[in-house]
């Protein structure tokens, strides 16, 4: 079954159409990598699949529940979609420890000891075990992030949604956290990830999306599209930025 | 007064309109009234609709009421300055509106608005005083029965200046050390 399938998406934001008849779908286990220039309406596509942004026109369903469906609640929803944002967004007045047991505590009521248990081995994981009494401010920037993603998996998601997650770090960095995604790839976790790590897409992702415009200009296998793209505004993106 | 002041902020900020405007109403009437007229509204006039308090309740409700409002305005200014991608983190992680305000918005809305609450907080202390003018019994009250039956004025107020003086002391002692422990985790 699909994991994520989205048909004929639509958003605008007032006059701004920002999605323009999206149709996407995504296998468990795949990695789903999206690229094209800033506004193409990247980080819009993910925003949709949790309801973080409404849609106006098509559907999305994710794990056999729909977006549009008023039945399906926010929480069934978010319960399966794990997220991790461009810039972290961790809970500065929680330490690592807790951004990562708050969900698991609050959403699926797990008790405080068996949260913990499961949230240092997901920092274990990350390679931040020794991190987790730290602040988010005690902390790097890759370090935040790779909490965050703990934070995200904490919650066991089906899928897991990256919007930019190496875009605000340091190049010397990125490669911390990009380790993580590849583990998780290799581990067969269903990502999507919108990003402009081009070696990333090409060597870790399993299927391959460049938007422009709010379209889909292009998809298909990573390394077909970036050794040989079809359309032009594909070859035009590729030679800029690779 | 801080409780009125969550309330009436988490409320100023929701998304129903009927909370939001009731909020709004409330803060801007006691924000924008002086607190002598609810300290005199509150003890002479609720009576007439037979809501009788003693003066010191009737002062200590009016008083609430007043830098409540204060608070709610003071804290709704926190709340906003929460970053958005604190909210989007949150809702993304699927916690209710309500675990989003307790848990992630107002600890943060909280140490924002820390210095311009203990401000509030002063003015209160300091704001006592007026309660006097109903016959409650507090520091400038019984200062003012001594003057006059002894006409000492100068070596009274003095006094009860310095009591004022000491408790506002204690008091932004404490504050500061608040703001430098929730400092600590720093950004």
């Amino acid at each position: 079954m699909t994991m994520v399938a989205m048909s004929h998406v639509r958003k605008a934001f007032g006059s701004n159409e920002v999605l323009k008849d999206i149709s996407l779908a995504v296998d468990p286990g795949e990695v789903c990598c999206i690229i094209g220039p800033s506004g193409s309406g990247k980080s819009t596509v993910l925003r949709c699949i949790n309801r973080l942004v409404s849609i106006d026109g098509g559907e999305v369903i994710v794990d056999g529940l729909s977006v549009t469906d008023p039945k399906v609640k926010d929480v069934d929803l978010r319960r399966r979609v794990g997220m991790v944002f461009q810039q972290f967004n961790l809970f500065p007045h929680m330490t690592a420890l807790q951004n990562v047991t708050l969900a698991p505590r609050k959403v699926r009521g797990l008790a405080g000891a068996r949260a913990e248990e499961t949230a240092m081995r997901l920092l274990a994981k990350v390679g931040l075990k020794e991190k987790a009494q730290q602040y988010p401010a005690q902390l790097s920037g890759g370090q935040q992030q790779r909490v965050a993603i703990a934070r995200a998996l904490a919650m066991e998601p089906k899928v897991m949604l990256f919007d930019e997650a190496t875009s605000a770090l340091d190049p010397e960095i990125t490669g911390e956290v990009l380790g993580v995604m590849r583990d998780l790839a290799a581990e067969h976790t269903t990502m999507i990830v919108v990003t402009h790590e081009m070696g990333f897409a090409r060597e870790v992702g399993t299927q391959l999306v460049f938007m422009d415009g709010g379209v889909i200009v292009e998809e298909g296998a990573p390394r077909a599209i970036f050794e040989n793209p079809q359309a032009e505004r594909t070859k035009a993106f590729l030679s800029k930025v690779l | 007064m801080l409780l009125v002041g969550i309330v009436g902020a988490a409320m100023r900020t929701s998304k129903s309109a009927p909370a939001r405007g009731f909020a709004t109403a409330f803060a801007e009437f006691f924000r924008n009234t002086p607190p002598l007229v609810h300290i005199f509204f509150a003890y002479f006039a609720l009576p007439v609709v037979g809501i009788k308090l003693p003066a010191f309740v009737a002062g200590t409700l009016a008083l609430v009421f007043y830098q409540g409002a204060i608070a709610i305005e003071i804290l709704r200014a926190g709340i906003e300055a929460v970053p958005k991608g604190q909210f989007e983190a949150a809702s993304a992680l699927g916690l209710s509106g309500f675990e989003q305000f307790r848990s992630i918005v107002m600890p943060q809305a909280f140490r924002i608005s820390l210095p311009a609450l203990g401000n509030n907080l002063i003015s209160l202390l300091k704001n006592t005083s007026l309660i006097s003018a109903i016959g409650a019994i507090e520091i400038t009250g019984v200062a003012n029965d001594i003057i006059a039956i002894r006409l000492t004025s100068a070596e009274l107020y003095l006094t009860i200046g310095g009591f004022y003086l000491v408790l506002v002391f204690i008091l932004s002692g404490i504050l500061r050390s608040t703001e430098a422990r929730l400092a600590r985790y720093g950004t």
